[in-house]
């Protein structure tokens, strides 16, 4: 057990942290909107940092810590599934740009207008269904993130492959609402701290403080929770960081917005980015409550 | 970073469940955590801390010379969670081992580490803190406590005189760790000083709080004209504040109350699926979200042990880790009532203990609201308010 980062995993993070400081972050995002951002897709790859669960040296914690800075960073790039998914359902040399799709519950799918292969979760199986022979139609959202809704019919079946996909697609779930969360908190943080009503700081108001405590709180358990998930590599450990990290998004991205007032309302303040990306995760895979019902199948099989 | 165990501290750990099936037969059976023991429970429990200590496993992270195995915190955090999944069958050794005896290795006397290590790592310390009053509960650098010295500093007696409350584990006690005011002049964290008490002393009265935990869990200490040697004192005069202080920080996530919550959660769910309550949707999303709830409380309590195992001092780690496991205890509890109903009411059942025991969560050790404000100022650095 060990919580620092190893020489390799710091000089990791701190080289996609410059990719992504460079070419993600708000501005970009307001830029990008709801498309899929090709460039910054094509330069992650180009540093093989989307490869780096495959990779001999790293592993799925690695890709996890990918995950968790791009979404941080806000990149219009379906990272997780790329990064985490991909990797341990297809035994190939991975496409580009992938999109995840629950064949049990039809709708817009995130990312998925412009994939080149979706993964569809089909019960016990995965179908791959390549992206140009879809018929995608592009749904508006108000959650910053492309969405269309795909004719999933056909596609090559990957038997018995569903669990590993599930399994994943939680773990990705989980590092993309650690890093969204943790930068609404910070950016919610510092605003209170400079904030002044009633001649002082908000940020001095103990009711305040204490949800944004407790707002932290949630923040942490659900980054290393995702960690050890992504380490692990269980369905236990999986399900039971996307149930923490979803419930951590259904409580806080409400408070962050609540401490923020009517600023955080509006299209100019960044808040919205990260808080509304982590709204539109919440419904993937069936939500809080799929995810909950799957550690309880999981630990006690009912 | 990576996630795992050692293959050492997985062999450390199989060796003590053997050892724990073999010494405490039936634990699962009657898993109720009781905080106060009879007279016959005792001698239970100093045989079994005798056996655990004659293996150097009541003390593994301790260094050799006190009666330890020279191991990391690793080791101390597998044994705290053993014990605590059946039942603490250490009774209040527990503090002992986690806060008593590290206090005493920091600013104890030789002869103090002498006496008191030795007692502690051979399993016949029975110690209870000595810390809340009336007037100084969570402002507890507020304490009132007066112990006047007569004599010089180092070859003296103090006199103490005051109250102590909420204490647990008094019935077995012989030991108090207690907080003194010996100077009333200076800022109230400047003027405090630690006493180790034997609490057979004449002059200490000790009667139990009636509670609604249903274990008698709590006393009050009566402290009049009770006369204490300086040399029973720990630490400099009027210095007694920050050695608590660090002592007490690793007591935030010392009691392995996660593992702990996670047993109980097993156990809840046996009975849930006993009783065909698991099969509800409902039921079993809530026991999903408790088992989460647990989990992430783990990973933040275990990168607190991860920094003590590295000897990194002063950080923040432990309020967010010992927040998260209130929260975690408490939505465990709340199964208890909401799944089973009325017979979740009878007292002494399992149900019972779960609900009313995790009553106590966010207030024993410090209160979450507490554990907030540290997060809030220390953490995310806002200004105090």
């Amino acid at each position: 057990m060990d919580y620092d980062l190893t020489p390799d995993q710091r000089a990791l993070t701190e080289a996609v942290g410059a990719v992504l400081a460079r070419h993600a972050g708000p501005a970009r995002a307001r830029a990008v909107r709801d498309r899929h951002d090709d460039e910054l897709l094509r330069i992650l790859l180009e540093g093989g940092y989307l490869d780096v669960a495959t990779d001999p040296e790293a592993g799925p914690l690695e890709a996890a810590l990918v995950t968790e800075d791009a979404a941080r960073a806000l990149a219009a790039v379906n990272v997780g599934a790329r990064a985490l998914v991909a990797p341990a359902v297809l035994a190939e040399p991975v496409p580009a740009r992938i999109a995840l799709a629950d064949a049990a519950r039809p709708g817009p799918v995130r990312f998925g207008g412009d994939a080149d292969a979706i993964l569809v979760l089909d019960g016990p199986d995965v179908r791959v269904v390549d992206g140009t022979d879809v018929r995608a139609e592009p749904v508006p959202t108000g959650y910053v993130l492309p969405y269309a809704r795909l004719d999933l019919t056909g596609g090559r079946v990957l038997p018995g492959r569903g669990a590993e996909l599930a399994r994943w697609w939680r773990v990705a779930l989980a590092a993309e609402l650690a890093g969204l969360l943790a930068a609404g908190l910070e950016l919610t943080t510092s605003y209170l701290a400079q904030r002044t009503q009633f001649g002082r700081p908000l940020g001095s108001l103990q009711a305040l403080q204490h949800r944004l405590a407790e707002a932290y709180v949630w923040v942490e358990g659900t980054r290393w929770a995702a960690r050890s998930a992504a380490w692990h590599g269980d369905d236990d450990a999986a399900a039971t960081a996307a149930t923490y990290a979803t419930m951590a998004a259904r409580t806080i991205a409400v408070d962050l917005h609540q401490l923020s007032g009517a600023i955080g309302f509006t299209e100019e303040y960044d808040l919205h980015l990260w808080t509304m990306r982590a709204q539109a995760l919440r419904t993937e895979l069936g939500g809080i409550g799929a995810h909950a019902r799957a550690v309880t199948a999981g630990r006690w099989g009912r | 970073m990576e996630f795992g165990w050692s293959e050492s501290n997985v062999a450390y750990r199989n060796e003590l469940r053997q050892f724990i099936d073999h010494e405490v037969p039936g634990w699962r059976d009657e898993p109720v955590h009781r905080r106060v023991i009879t007279a016959a429970e005792k001698a239970r429990v100093v045989d079994f801390t005798a056996k655990l200590a004659k293996r150097g496993w009541l003390t593994p992270a301790w260094p050799r010379e006190y009666g330890g195995l020279d191991q990391s915190a690793w080791e101390g955090v597998i044994l705290s969670e053993e014990m605590w999944s059946v039942g603490e069958p250490r009774g209040s050794q527990y503090m002992s081992v986690n806060w008593v005896g590290p206090a005493i290795m920091m600013a104890g006397t030789e002869e103090q580490k002498r006496e008191h290590l030795t007692r502690i790592s051979k399993g016949q310390a029975f110690w209870c803190q000595g810390f809340s009053e009336p007037e100084a509960g969570s402002d507890l650098a507020s304490l009132r406590t007066r112990a006047v010295r007569e004599g010089e500093v180092d070859d003296g007696e103090y006199v103490v005189n005051g109250q102590k409350i909420w204490t647990s584990h008094t019935p077995s006690a012989e030991w108090l760790f207690l907080l003194v005011r010996t100077d009333p002049t200076v800022a109230k964290q400047q003027g405090i000083s630690i006493l180790l008490l034997p609490v057979d002393t004449p002059g200490v009265e000790i009667r139990t709080i009636p509670d609604i935990v249903g274990e008698g869990a709590f006393a009050e200490v009566f402290l009049t004209d009770v006369r204490v040697p300086t040399a029973n004192r720990l630490g400099p005069e009027n210095e007694g504040w920050p050695i608590v202080r660090r002592a007490l920080q690793f007591e935030r996530v010392g009691a392995a109350r996660w593992e702990r919550a996670a047993l109980v959660l097993d156990l809840l769910a046996e009975r849930a699926v006993k009783a065909g309550l698991l099969e509800d949707h409902d039921v079993a999303r809530r026991f999903g979200e408790a088992r989460a709830m647990v989990e992430a409380s783990r990973w933040m309590v275990y990168r607190v042990v991860d920094e003590r195992a590295k000897d990194v001092a002063g950080t923040a780690t432990a309020y967010p880790a010992r927040a998260a496991m209130v929260r975690a205890e408490r939505a465990v509890a709340e199964l208890a009532l909401d799944v089973f109903g009325p017979e979740a009411l009878v007292a002494e059942t399992f149900e019972d203990s779960t609900y009313r025991q995790a009553l106590t969560a966010g207030i024993a050790g410090g209160s979450y609201e507490i554990q907030l404000n540290l997060i809030a100022t220390q953490v995310l650095g806002l200004p105090r308010s």
